[in-house]
This record gives C-alpha cells, structure tokens and sequence, in this order.
C-alpha cells in the first residue's frame, strides 16, 4: 500500500538519500535497518510528508502522496516519530483522543463513536487503566505504548514508527514490538537491534550512505557479508532453535 | 480466581468508561461557577465607587436598558444615578471583562504557538509597536487629525505595523519557525521600546510623560459605549474562532511533526494564528493600553484547574481573565482614591505574588517538562 520509487532527497546540497525504491504491502511488518546517520529518518521523513522528495515518487494506495490532501492521507496512515518533546501536560486518554483530529470537521464535537475508539485503543495496547494519569508522568515504555493507542484511535492502515525502542529496557521492547505485531494492521518501523528486527520483521531494508544496499527476509538480508559491508563487524549468524530465525552474535571490529 | 480477574476489567472498565463523562461535569460545574462569580464580579464592581448604589438599582438600571424590558420596570432611581452606572461605571467594568477575557485566551494561544509557558500576548512586539505610536500621539499630537481616535487608532496601527516586521522576520524560505518567531517578536520589541523611551526623554513636558507612562501601564478608564463595541466583537469572534480550532491547537503542543502527522497544516495554521492574535491584541492594546501579566498566568491558572485540552482552556481562561480584569481595575479605582493606578500596576503587584504562590506547587508543570 505504500510504495518509494527512486526517491532521493538532499538537505543544502548534500544528498542524504538516493534513488530509494521501497514497498510496504497491506499486513507486513517491515523493518528499516542501518547504521546511524544511514538516512533512515529521513526516508520515513518523506513517507509521512514532513519532507518532501527532489526526485521521485511516493504513492499510498496507488495515489501519489502528496497531491493526497493531508486529512485523508493521516486517516490512513499514522506515525509515531521520535519527536519527544513536550511543552504542556496532557492526560493519556487526551493523547489518544488527539489520534482522532484528520477525522473531525472543526465544528464537529466528539461523539460517542470517539469515544469508544479511544477506550478501544487504549485496550489494545493495555493501558485503559491509565487513561487518567499525566503523560508526562509515564515511563517511556508506557509512553510509546500511548502514542501506539493515539496511532490505532486515527484508525489507520498503516503505522510508520522512527526508531520506537529507543531508551527502552529490553523487557519493554519485546513487549512493544510484540503489541505491533499483534496488531494486525500494516507497520513500518526503523529499527537498531538487528536480532529484534530477525525476530520480528517480515521484509527488512538495509540502509548505508542513503542507499538501500539489501533487501529482503530476515533470512536473505541478515548475513555475514552484509553485516559486515554495512556496519562493519563481524558476525557470526546462526538459526536460533526457539525463533527459528537468524541470530546475530558480534565478534569484534574488522 | 478467575471471577476476581474480570471483576477487576469490569470495574476498570467501569471507572475509566466514566471518565470522559465526569470530565464534560466537571467542566460544566466549573463553567457555570465562574459565569456566576462573573456576574457578581459586575455587579459589585459597579456598585462600588464614590457613589456607593445598591445591586438592585445597579441590575434596574441595566435591564431598563434591554429591548421589551425598560417599560416593565419602575423608574425609583435617579438621572444622576443612571449616568453613573450606565454611561461610566458599566462600559468600564464590560471593558475590563472584554480585555481580559481577550488578553487571557490570547495568552493561551500565544503560548500554544511558540510552545513556550513564558509567552504572552505581547511576545510579538505588538504592545511596543502601539507604545510607540501611542507616546506618539499623547506627546506630540501625532494622528491629531483623527480627533478624539487618534489614541487608539495610532496604538492599533503601530500593533499592526510591528506585527508585520515580525511576521516576515519569522519566515525562512516562505516557512514559519516558532523559536524565530519568539526570537523576532523579543528583538522587534527592545528596539520598540527604545524607541518609545527616545520619545518619552524628547517629550516637551512632564504631564505629557506621565500620561504616556500612564497609557502604557494600561488603563480602562477611556471605556464608553463607543469604544466598546469593536474590541467586544474581535473579541468574541476571534474567541470563537479559536475555540473551533480546539483541536489543531492541541495538536500544535505536540510539535511540529506530530501535527503535521495528525493532519494538519502547521504552517498555514501558524501563519494564521498570529494573525488573529495580532488582530485581537491590537484591538484591546488600541483601548486599554498594554495590560501586563494577565495573558501570562490565567493561561496557567487554568491549565491548572482543567488541564490542557484547549476545549476547556478557552472557556476557562476566558472566564479567569475576565474576572481577574475587573477586580484589578476596581483596585486601581479605589486604592488611592480619587488618584487612580494603572489598571497595570495592580495586575502585577497582586498577580505576582499568585503567580509565585502556583509556582512554588509541585502538581503543575509549566510545560517544563516532568515536575
């Protein structure tokens, strides 16, 4: 449902992405992997319209993005970015009812409908008993996982995540990325943790120097070559008994 | 075991299933309470004065005003009596209500914009671009031409022509930057107020210099019917306006990116936020002068009481400010009757030390984050 055709993109004249194709079907938990500074903010950047491509084409559903107007690409597609900062003081269930503004006209009220998708949101990702409490408040586990609920509340297809489990403790990134991958809906996510992602990404990217330099299952993408080209270490990987997919153990620097 | 269990989801479900409801309560009660302590607020600030009236002839006077009612009530009350309240006492009181109702949910958005819990409505450069023209016209009888509008014609122009400076100062490649804004508003705002010293130090005399230190400390005491009927209608349409746009302005507290994600378009919206505040800060500058430190903590004051759900900052604010307004100027009226203070004055030395009292409380944050 969302496809990259030969995207690239500079920022003052320096090239942070190049010629990127990459496709998103309905259902798929895809991941993005890459070293830091390998471009995969700002690809996600540009599949939700914060910055917009010099070259190339980004299409949702087969329409070209950004001739799409905005309200109805955000019903459809809803992001969770790294952009942490916080000036005032909402309560959770106020943050997940913000999921519903592409889908409010501004005269209209919230309705009851609303409100039961934000309480359904807020279910799913098991925080209803938090709806009251401060956001701010929150630990950043609990915190992604109400913006996850603030995602479902836009009753989106899609969901883009930039890095979602980042300064998370390793219990609370397994439990987020399994709420994802529960979900049943559509997810693309940038991730750091090369063994989470084999576990639970269908399709993975690799990212360096703004270029997709591999592409495919956990099993094509994840080896020895690759890991080595890309983020030079070097690695050993075996097929893990209990996951069933490629684990990675690092050995040292090449 | 198992029965506790869902016991357990039911009640919770329960609880937080009421939530939503208990909110809209809670807001009502609170709404109805303030519109209450509003129209007491009214009535006794008209009543109060050298002239002490009762409420009764107060709310006689005012309802023999109204369409279908002025024949159905007696007249016991005296010609003086009447142009006390009627024509001095209760456009003043009105004024102090429309401002301060005005610069409260300006605050509000100000700070909304420029994400920014300092903020307040003259962080633009619109107060100091009207003290300048404002000293203009008092000193140097610039605008004379316009007769008795010259004030407030000359303070409404000057808002407007500051506001423009910032406005294209904040633009970088046709986009609108929020720190660039509030760095622009800060820096538009020294060089305006030097400039309105320069022209306080050439003034040809003392009174003129009082009069000038007067009109930019803020004053209601201009207030007639006549000037009453614009900034009540910028007022109430620009409040009106906000308030439809509840949910872009929440979705602006979350940054840029997030907006942008949430279906809006931050920077058309920005751009045209500031000029609706512009517009509604000119408007009350034009007539009451730069009143400080009310824009500035109801915002807070309310966020405090509501949260910070815009849906009920508005109305909230609104009302505070309103009633925070009045009580101030009753204050500048009779604390060292028959001089009066600026309405300024007061709102500093009393919402001050408030101000101070809510900071030094842990439960509200000021947008700084956690505690």
């Amino acid at each position: 449902m969302l496809t990259m055709e030969d995207v690239s993109l500079s920022i003052l004249q320096k090239p942070i992405i190049k010629d990127i194709s990459l496709r998103v079907f309905k259902g798929q938990f895809v991941g993005i992997i890459g070293p830091n500074g390998s471009g995969k903010s700002t690809l996600l950047k540009t599949l939700y319209r914060v910055l917009q491509p010099d070259e190339g084409g980004v299409e949702l559903d087969g329409k070209n993005l950004y001739q799409l107007p905005s309200r109805y690409v955000f019903q459809r597609m809803a992001v969770v970015s790294q952009e942490a900062s916080q000036t005032f003081d909402f309560s959770v269930e106020e943050m997940v009812a913000m999921g519903r503004t592409p889908h409010k006209q501004a005269f209209e009220s919230d309705t009851d409908e609303d409100r039961a998708i934000v309480d359904q949101a807020l279910l799913r990702v098991g925080m209803k008993e938090y709806a009251e409490r401060s956001f701010m408040n929150l630990s950043g586990g609990e915190k992604q996982r109400v913006l996850i609920a603030r995602a479902l509340a836009q009753q989106a297809e899609a969901i883009i995540l930039d890095e979602p489990t980042n300064h998370l403790d390793i219990r609370y990134q397994l439990q987020l990325l399994e709420l994802l991958k529960n979900l049943d809906i559509t997810v693309l996510a940038s991730l750091h943790d090369l063994n989470l992602a084999s576990v639970y990404c269908d399709y993975l990217y690799v990212m360096r120097d703004g270029q997709i330099v591999a592409k495919g299952t956990p099993e094509d993408v994840l080896t020895c070559e690759v890991l080595r080209e890309v983020f030079r270490v070097e690695t050993d990987i075996v097929i893990h008994p209990v996951t069933g997919k490629p684990h990675v153990i690092f050995l040292s620097h090449s | 075991m198992r029965n506790a269990y869902s016991m357990k989801i039911i009640q919770t479900f329960r609880r937080t299933g009421a939530s939503f409801r208990m909110q809209k309560l809670w807001l009502r009660l609170i709404l109805l309470s303030l519109t209450g302590i509003l129209l007491l607020t009214i009535t006794l600030a008209v009543m109060l004065g050298p002239v002490p009236i009762s409420p009764l002839t107060v709310w006689k006077i005012i309802l023999s005003h109204f369409p279908f009612m002025g024949d159905r009530i007696e007249a016991d009350w005296s010609k003086a009596q009447e142009n006390i309240i009627w024509d001095i006492r209760l456009p003043r009181v009105l004024l102090g209500a429309v401002v301060g109702a005005g610069l409260a949910v300006v605050g509000v958005v100000i700070q909304a914009l420029v994400r920014n819990s300092l903020a307040d409505p003259y962080i633009l450069g619109v107060s100091s671009g009207a003290s300048v023209a404002a000293t203009l016209v008092i000193l140097f009888g610039a605008f004379s031409f316009l007769g008795q509008y010259a004030l407030s014609i000359g303070a409404f122009l000057g808002a407007l022509s500051s506001i423009a400076v910032v406005y294209i100062l904040a633009q970088v490649g046709g986009r609108m930057n929020a720190t660039r804004l509030l760095l622009a508003g800060v820096s538009i705002s020294m060089i305006l107020s030097a400039v309105t010293s320069l022209i306080v130090m050439m003034a040809p005399n003392e009174k003129g210099i009082r009069d000038a230190m007067f009109w930019m400390m803020g004053s209601f005491s201009g207030a007639r019917w006549g000037n009453l009927v614009i900034p009540g209608f910028v007022v109430f349409v620009g409040y009106v306006f906000l308030l439809v746009r509840r949910r872009s302005l929440n979705a602006l507290l979350m940054g840029e990116e997030t907006a942008t994600t949430l279906g809006i378009n931050t920077d058309a919206f920005r751009k045209v936020l500031v000029i609706v505040l512009s517009l509604l800060t000119g408007a009350m500058v034009a007539v009451s002068g730069a009143i400080g430190f009310i824009g500035l903590i109801t915002p807070h004051i309310a966020r405090f009481v509501v949260g910070s759900d815009h849906r009920r900052v508005l109305p909230v604010s609104a009302l505070f400010g309103a009633i925070m307004a009045i009580w101030a100027d009753v204050l500048a009226r009779l604390v060292l009757a028959p001089q009066e203070l600026p309405v300024g004055v007061v709102t500093a030395l009393c919402g001050g030390p408030f101000f101070i009292w809510l900071l030094r409380r842990s439960a509200y944050s000021f947008g700084g984050g956690n505690r």
